[in-house]
């Protein structure tokens, strides 16, 4: 064996010259190469990687072991998840329409649902039942256009049919989506820890201009506001704001609608509003008390033209602040997990078969059919009942008859049919009587 | 939301158990449930001297 040694002093090893590096070889073969700029090339490597420090990240390449994402830091984001790892708002795309798919006439009374699923129209209360602006809502199909490009195939559309070019003071009107209680708790709104808030949809209006939305908490009566501008007349444009979060007022503690069941939050987006909506000078841009005149500030009126028109799809609401950039897609879900959602609020039994049976039972009197229904899922809360339609009892011969349901609850429903002329004791079947666009429905929405 | 003919019903008892009402122009059966919009409408209306409910049979 031979030995390059040097005990006293440093041992100089000298590739001298402008190209020359010192190589090193075994068995006659390169195995390693150290060049002028002091870089070590080698077959292979061994030893701790503890001791490798200050790695360029441009070095990191190829496949990279498998780390814990307890280590990850730095995500941009929120660390909290999404409820059930679905999205916060149902049928944000607007693919569910269980109670139409175009109604007319919308104003001066009409707050409540219409066509797609959860979206609410809302108009405030007192002195606006025989005033205002009126809207044909639609759940629109899609078949180009940004938002079409992005995967969405449908939108709730407002057409305004009778304008209010000069709003009275107290005239304003809103699409809502009112958010379960249960379904915001990783906002933790209220606590020391609150998270802020990113809201993202796709927007097309006539209109140019400011539009205001608000997010609120009827619990505690508390909201923010924010705008968004419509650049271009009816082109579809994306939009991404970011509202503050709330260590003030936790979800569940007021006294409307309490518990996690209940009205969570709201998001409210405006359409027009009167002098009262802005009268404020400002918009309320932080967390507060409900103030109603800084509510649309700034506000642009979609109502004062029937040739105006206000479209809306792919509507989320995400834990923290994102910018367009850095936003989570849009989780698209199945059409059948969308419409179950959907029916924790709202069901309605199909149409378009003449006889079909809803339930069934035993005549209990001459004049009384008694049966049970089972609703298709358990409810947010126990629903209103509505029955539309010519029904009848099959009990040996047939019996029209009114729908009548008792012992209303969560997840089903006595479902009687009045009658004259039963005969008691029998087994009977509830149908339409010859109606096919006779329904009942649960209702227990927010 | 307008809110006609409403009116208490009892079934099996002799306490109300819910309200009879057309609401939006159908048939509907309302649970005495606050948590329960259509039931809160009723009562606001009911506060604000809009509407009466009358009693069952």
């Amino acid at each position: 064996m031979s030995t390059i040694k040097s005990s006293a002093e440093n041992l100089t090893l000298n590739a001298d010259g402008a190209n020359n590096d010192i190589i090193f070889q075994s068995n006659g073969s390169n195995v390693a190469t150290l060049d002028q700029a002091g870089l070590l090339t080698a077959t292979t490597f061994a030893g701790s990687g503890a001791s490798l420090t200050a790695l360029p990240a441009a070095q990191l390449t190829g496949t990279l072991p498998a780390i814990s994402g307890a280590n990850l830091t730095g995500i941009s984001g929120s660390s909290d998840y999404r409820p059930s790892g679905k999205p916060i708002i149902i049928n944000g795309d607007m693919a569910i329409a269980q109670r139409s798919t175009s109604v007319t006439g919308i104003g001066n009374g009409d707050s409540g649902y219409h066509t797609v699923d959860r979206w609410n129209w809302n108009e405030p209360t007192a002195g606006h039942i025989t005033s205002g602006a009126e809207w044909t809502q639609t759940q629109e199909t899609l078949t180009s256009g940004a938002a079409w490009e992005d995967g969405f195939t449908k939108a709730l559309k407002m057409d305004c049919t009778t304008a209010e070019a000069s709003p009275a003071a107290s005239d304003g009107n809103f699409i809502q989506y009112m958010i379960e209680g249960a379904d915001v708790k990783a906002f933790k709104k209220g606590t020391p820890n609150a998270q802020t808030y990113t809201v993202s949809f796709w927007v097309k209006a006539t209109k140019t201009g400011t539009n205001c939305i608000n997010l609120g908490d009827r619990t505690n009566d508390r909201y923010i506001a924010a705008t968004y501008t419509i650049n271009t007349t009816n082109t579809w444009e994306k939009k991404v704001i970011n509202l503050a979060a709330d260590t003030t007022g936790s979800i569940g503690a007021g006294s409307y609608y309490q518990g996690e069941n209940g009205q969570g939050m709201r998001l409210i987006f405006g359409l027009y509003g009167g002098s009262e909506y802005s009268s404020g000078g400002s918009l309320q841009t932080s967390w507060a008390s409900w103030t109603t005149n800084k509510r649309l500030f700034g506000q642009v009126n979609n109502a004062d033209s029937t040739s105006n028109n206000w479209h809306i799809t792919g509507v989320q609401l995400e834990v923290g602040t994102y910018t367009a950039a850095t936003l989570p897609p849009f989780q698209h879900e199945s059409f059948g997990d969308s419409l179950a959602r959907c029916k924790r609020y709202y069901w309605r039994t199909a149409t378009g078969e003449p006889y079909s049976a809803l339930s069934s039972g035993v005549v209990y009197s001459s004049t009384e059919v008694i049966t049970s229904f089972r609703y298709p899922v358990l409810m947010r809360g126990v629903p209103t009942m509505a029955a539309s339609g010519s029904f009848s009892v099959l009990q040996g011969s047939s019996i029209t008859g009114t729908v009548v349901f008792t012992r209303i609850n969560l997840d089903c429903v006595r479902l009687n049919l009045s009658i004259s002329g039963g005969t008691t004791g029998r087994g009977g079947v509830i149908r339409n009587q010859n109606d096919s666009a006779a329904y009942i429905s649960g209702d227990a929405e927010l | 939301m307008i809110i006609e003919n409403a009116k208490y019903h009892n079934a099996d008892s002799d306490t109300n158990t819910g309200i009879f009402a057309t609401i939006d122009g159908v048939g509907c059966s309302v649970p005495l449930d606050e948590n329960n919009r259509h039931y809160v409408e009723i009562l606001k209306q009911v506060a604000d001297g809009d509407i009466t409910i009358a009693e069952a049979d």
